[in-house]
Parts: structure tokens; C-alpha cells; sequence
């Protein structure tokens, strides 16, 4: 539950950032932090907790090496799975209302 | 990183029998997909501790929330906490059932469902972001928790503990003061395997010199300080309570509730909570693994009955941080039952 995962910023709108990570782009809330565009930072369940310079962001984390990048995307493909059952569950819930 | 397997070799041989310990899944994970555990001399026992929120919390958390979900009250919360064995069910088999339970991958996802109860978990990184949904008026069940109590809890209870490799993440919250409390070698550590490798060396220099002190060796991440925009915003809306945790009991002042009762959904909905029965499964040892006294292998119920598609306990649910589920995906012995 404590992983985080580096990524650069390259938007900010208000406290939501655009964040870079090696390729794939999501948004972040950043909040609890201080930061600027072209910063990297450590991103926890959607919230960015830490400002990191790049030279460990990719020294430190190698932004993904090739096995953590497969176990993220298994992870992905997994919360994905669980969240579409709760959708399609959902959906029948509804249509038996 | 082979020097600090060598520089480990040479400082465990003036070292008896001794016992580390890691708080955070996030390194059992690396330790066991790495394999840690096969460079480190025979004497020296690097056990798993307290540091999977899932496997933490406790039963009456879990069908508390059960029942708050079957009463017809709307939840949200992590993926992880969906599979958790409750008393009679798991909040999956309760949304199976029809109940209103939304998985979120961020705590922001949450502010979609302002009707909604959050039930929020985890340590010191994670609590920051269920702060920020009770700044914006979100309901939420805490069954937040804090290092270090139960870290000072282990070491009352367990001489055999000599030191810690503490959990980065959780530090780059709290900064490293908090630490210095517990008054035993202690190393904050990062999670790729050189890192961790050059931390458990780190540590046992600490141990061979009987020197109590707090190593930050995560440096590029935690600052002394730590995040203190986000330790303002939890002690804002977040109040120290005395908390139960899985396998260790209640332990004081180790749990946050929310400040504002209005939001507490435990003050809320007390009623509907007041008969909620817990029982928990007596085979399954995932107190004494939470407590580090046995390895998961060592519990009958391990790869046998009890899998990661069908966990009987906490501690099988997060395929991240769970130390018997992450062993069961990485250990040879998890193979050969």
C-alpha cells in the first residue's frame, strides 16, 4: 500500500498535475507538496508526496526497470479486472431494480 | 551491490544469532522477489513485522464495514480491501449480494461518491489523502494506523529483535524524528534490493555497536522534516486513538479517527454497529507471521486451503504487501507445498 512511483510534471492546473511517468501520462493531485513544472516527484495513490531530483528519480528507481514495469501493468491489469466486476455487477444490480 | 553483501558477511561474523526486522510490504516484496533472505548469513534472521495495512486490521474493522455496506450505506475504499475475509463475508461477497461498494484507485476518486463512506487504511503515507477527503466533507471509517507504536510494542515483547529497517514511505511523511523514540538501531530504507542490501549492512554496523541511533538512508526521498503539508492536514482533521490491530491487540495511541464527529462514520453509524459479532478464524496464524514469530509457511492453512484466490486470512489478500501472499508468490517452499 506504500508503494509510490516516481514521474515528471508536465502540466499544472491548479492541484492537479499531469504527470509523466516514462512514457504513460496520468494526472496527480499535488496538494501536499511544492513543486513546479519539469519537477519530479513521488507519486502514492494518486497524491504526490515528495519532490525527488531527477538524478535519483532515475538512478534511485531506473524509472521502471523492465520487471517492476511487467509487475505494474499486471497490477493495473488486475485493479482493472476488479473494477470492471464491480461495474458489471453494478449494472446488473441496477437492471434488477 | 556485492560489496555490501561481502561488507554484511564480514559484520555478521562478530555478530550472535540475530533478529531484524522490516515494517513495510513494500519490502517484503522486494526482499522476497529478490531473494534477500539467501544472501544473508545463516545467523542473521530478517523477519517480516507489522507493515501491510490489510493484514493490520482488524476483523471487527472489516465486518463492521460489512454491515454499514448490507444496511445500505454506499462505500468506497482501496481494491485490497474488497477481499478481506470478514466473520461472514468479505466486502466482495457483500457486493455480490447488491451492496453499494465502489473500488477507488485514488482517494480523489472518492469525492465522485460525496454520499459515500470511505473506508480509509494505511500507515503515514496513505492517511494524508483520506485528510484530504475529510477537509471536503467526506464521510469516512478510519482504520488508519501510525508507526511506531507497534514497532515499540514488538521490541517490549520480543527481546529477540535487535533492529529495524524502517519504511521509507511512511518516513518521507513522517520525517525522522518520530523514530528516535523507540531507542533501538533503526535504518529508514529505500526499495529497490541494492538499496535494501546496503541498508541491512547499515543496520547491522548499528547492532555490532550497540548504537540506538536512526540512519536515514534514503536521503534522495526523505527529508528530516518530512511532508509537513501533509502532517498539518492529519493532525487537522486526524485525532490519536487507541487501536486494534490483527495479531497484536489494541495498542495506545497507534489509530486515527476522524476530529469532526460528523464525519466519524464509527459516531454516525453507531447503532446500526452495536451487534456486530467478530469471530476470528482460529487456524489461520496470520497474528503470529504479523508478529514475525513464525514464517507463513510454518501455518497449516498456507497454499494449502488458504490462496491468494481464496485467502481464509488478512495476510493472503495484498498481492503487494501481504508477507504470506507475497511469499506464496515468490518462495521455493510455497512451490514445494
Amino acid at each position: 500500500m506504500c508503494l509510490a512511483i516516481p514521474g515528471k510534471i508536465v502540466e499544472i492546473d491548479g492541484e492537479e498535475a499531469v504527470v509523466d511517468y516514462d512514457g504513460i501520462r496520468k494526472s496527480a493531485n499535488i496538494s501536499l507538496i511544492d513543486c513546479n513544472v519539469g519537477d519530479y516527484i513521488l507519486v502514492h495513490v494518486g497524491f504526490a508526496i515528495q519532490v525527488v531530483d531527477e538524478e535519483s528519480a532515475h538512478r534511485t528507481y531506473s524509472l521502471f526497470d523492465e520487471a517492476d514495469r511487467r509487475l505494474a501493468e499486471e497490477e493495473v491489469v488486475n485493479d482493472k479486472q476488479d473494477a470492471e466486476k464491480s461495474e458489471a455487477r453494478d449494472s446488473v444490480v441496477e437492471k434488477d431494480e | 551491490m556485492n560489496e555490501f553483501i561481502r561488507k554484511i558477511k564480514d559484520v555478521a561474523s562478530s555478530l550472535p544469532e540475530t533478529k531484524i526486522m522490516e515494517v513495510c510490504g513494500g519490502h517484503t516484496h522486494t526482499i522476497m522477489k529478490y531473494g534477500i533472505h539467501d544472501i544473508l548469513p545463516d545467523n542473521i534472521k530478517l523477519v517480516a513485522g507489522p507493515g501491510c495495512p490489510v493484514c493490520v486490521t482488524a476483523q471487527k474493522d472489516i465486518d463492521n464495514v460489512v454491515e454499514l455496506a448490507r444496511q445500505g450505506i454506499g462505500i468506497t475504499t482501496y481494491g485490497d480491501m474488497l477481499h478481506v475475509p470478514g466473520t461472514e463475508m468479505s466486502l466482495d461477497d457483500a457486493r455480490s449480494l447488491g451492496a453499494d461498494i465502489k473500488m477507488v484507485l485514488s482517494a480523489e476518486e472518492a469525492l465522485r461518491y460525496p454520499k459515500h463512506v470511505f473506508f480509509g487504511i494505511g500507515f503515514e503515507t496513505t492517511t494524508p489523502m483520506t485528510a484530504f477527503l475529510l477537509k471536503r466533507g467526506i464521510r469516512v471509517y478510519s482504520t488508519h494506523k501510525v508507526m511506531p507504536p507497534p514497532m515499540k510494542f514488538l521490541v517490549e515483547s520480543d527481546s529477540a529483535i535487535r533492529g529495524f529497517i524502517d519504511p521509507g514511505h511512511v518516513a518521507t511523511i513522517t520525517g525522522i524524528d518520530i523514530w528516535n523514540s523507540l531507542r533501538v538501531p533503526q535504518v529508514i530504507c529505500g526499495f529497490k534490493p541494492d538499496q535494501m542490501v546496503r541498508s541491512i549492512y547499515k543496520l547491522l554496523e548499528l547492532i555490532r555497536d550497540d548504537d540506538p541511533s536512526v540512519v536515514n538512508d534514503y536521503p534522495e526521498v526523505v527529508r528530516p522534516e518530512g511532508n509537513v503539508k501533509a502532517k498539518a492536514l492529519m493532525s487537522e482533521t486526524l485525532r490519536p486513538i487507541d487501536s486494534e490491530w490483527r495479531g497484536l491487540g489494541v495498542i495506545s495511541d497507534s489509530g486515527l479517527d476522524p476530529v469532526d464527529k460528523e464525519l466519524d462514520a464509527k459516531v454516525v453509524y453507531s447503532d446500526l454497529l452495536k451487534d456486530v459479532k467478530s469471530k476470528e478464524n482460529p487456524a489461520c496464524r496470520c497474528g503470529e507471521v504479523i508478529k514475525g514469530l513464525i514464517e507463513p509457511y510454518e501455518c497449516p492453512l498456507f497454499a494449502t486451503v488458504c490462496t491468494p484466490e481464496k485467502p481464509q486470512g488478512a495476510c493472503m489478500v495484498s498481492r503487494n504487501e501481504g508477507a504470506c501472499a507475497i511469499y506464496y508468490q515468490f518462495s521455493e517452499r510455497s512451490k514445494g507445498a
